[in-house]
């Protein structure tokens, strides 16, 4: 049985994982941490991406004999990141800890800023930046989970229907009524916020 | 109208922008990190190691909905025959008397 297989194939490491070698899960930890993580810093806040790229490779060992060879490892890696992302937004959710602020004045002044076309004079880049991130945050943050992921997926990331439902587990048309849904959703959020009426 | 739609998608242009930034976060997952999850992993043992009580606890669920409609058939059923719970239990109760039970229980 080799043990320093850096070149194994993602089949051979895991035949070896599901035989009994508990520690060649290091092998698929070390080669698609950085993978992982590009997925998880999308969707988690920062504080708590480490924490949840944890979760997705206990979860990921846990759900290892589900895997089936004929399909992409890091694909189906990937699926398990974000239905890691998607539970957390939902304990989350559940337990109340999702900030249902208003918007600050700084972030009150990015959205009119930027439809007034004033966003690259008057403001530091940096302060834009910030200011565009907490507006982005606070959007989401109004939104359930499952139309943050969707919008999150769909809408902000630019993948298809198809893509995000096997992404998340859910049926095609779930995702397609839930996209159009979430997105009418975070358009009434800007415009009150705006204090258009829509 | 027109022009919120134009205001609208400024703003969403922006949001995206903003999503797409939060690729730039640098974390590092440093080796005291892997150890962390392998220590986990270690300590879920082998894959194929779990108990024949976690094993049997996957299928459960699928019988769930069997068991479930077996039981409502057989209340419908036992309503249907004209069973009262109320009568059977009067009549355990008389057949054998709740001391006597007892008594069976502790040995005497």
């Amino acid at each position: 049985m080799p043990t320093n297989s850096n070149t194994a194939s993602d089949a051979e490491i895991i035949r070896r994982i599901i035989a009994g070698d508990v520690n060649a899960f290091e092998l698929i930890l070390k080669r698609y941490q950085g993978h992982v993580l590009s997925i998880v810093k999308k969707h988690i806040p920062e504080e708590r991406i480490e924490e949840t790229v944890h979760d997705s490779f206990v979860r990921a060992y846990q759900s290892l004999r589900s895997f089936r060879n004929s399909d992409s490892f890091k694909y189906w890696l990937s699926s398990i990141a974000v239905r890691t992302c998607y539970d957390f937004w939902r304990n989350r959710y559940r337990t109340r800890e999702v900030p249902m602020s208003s918007l600050s004045e700084g972030q009150q002044n990015w959205l009119e800023n930027m439809v007034s076309d004033r966003s690259g004079q008057s403001y530091k880049e940096r302060e834009i930046k910030q200011e565009a991130k907490e507006t982005l945050d606070w959007a989401l943050g109004k939104l359930s989970a499952e139309d943050r992921m969707v919008v999150e997926l769909v809408f902000l990331e630019g993948l298809s229907g198809r893509e995000a439902a096997e992404l998340l587990g859910w049926s095609v048309a779930n995702v397609k009524v839930r996209s159009f849904r979430s997105r009418n959703k975070l358009r009434n959020l800007l415009s009150k916020a705006l204090g258009k009426k829509n | 109208m027109k022009f919120l739609d134009k205001d609208l998608k400024k703003l969403e242009d922006g949001l995206k922008e903003a999503y797409a930034r939060k690729e730039d976060i640098e974390v590092e997952l440093d080796s005291k990190w892997e150890t962390g999850v392998m220590r986990d992993i270690r300590r879920l043992g082998p894959v194929n190691g779990g108990s024949a009580f976690l094993f049997l606890s996957k299928f459960v669920w699928r019988f769930s909905t069997v068991a479930c409609s077996v039981a409502v058939l057989l209340l419908i059923y036992a309503g249907f025959i004209g069973i009262d719970p109320i009568e059977q239990i009067a009549d355990m109760y008389f057949s054998a008397p709740v001391e006597l039970s007892v008594a069976h229980l502790i040995g005497e």
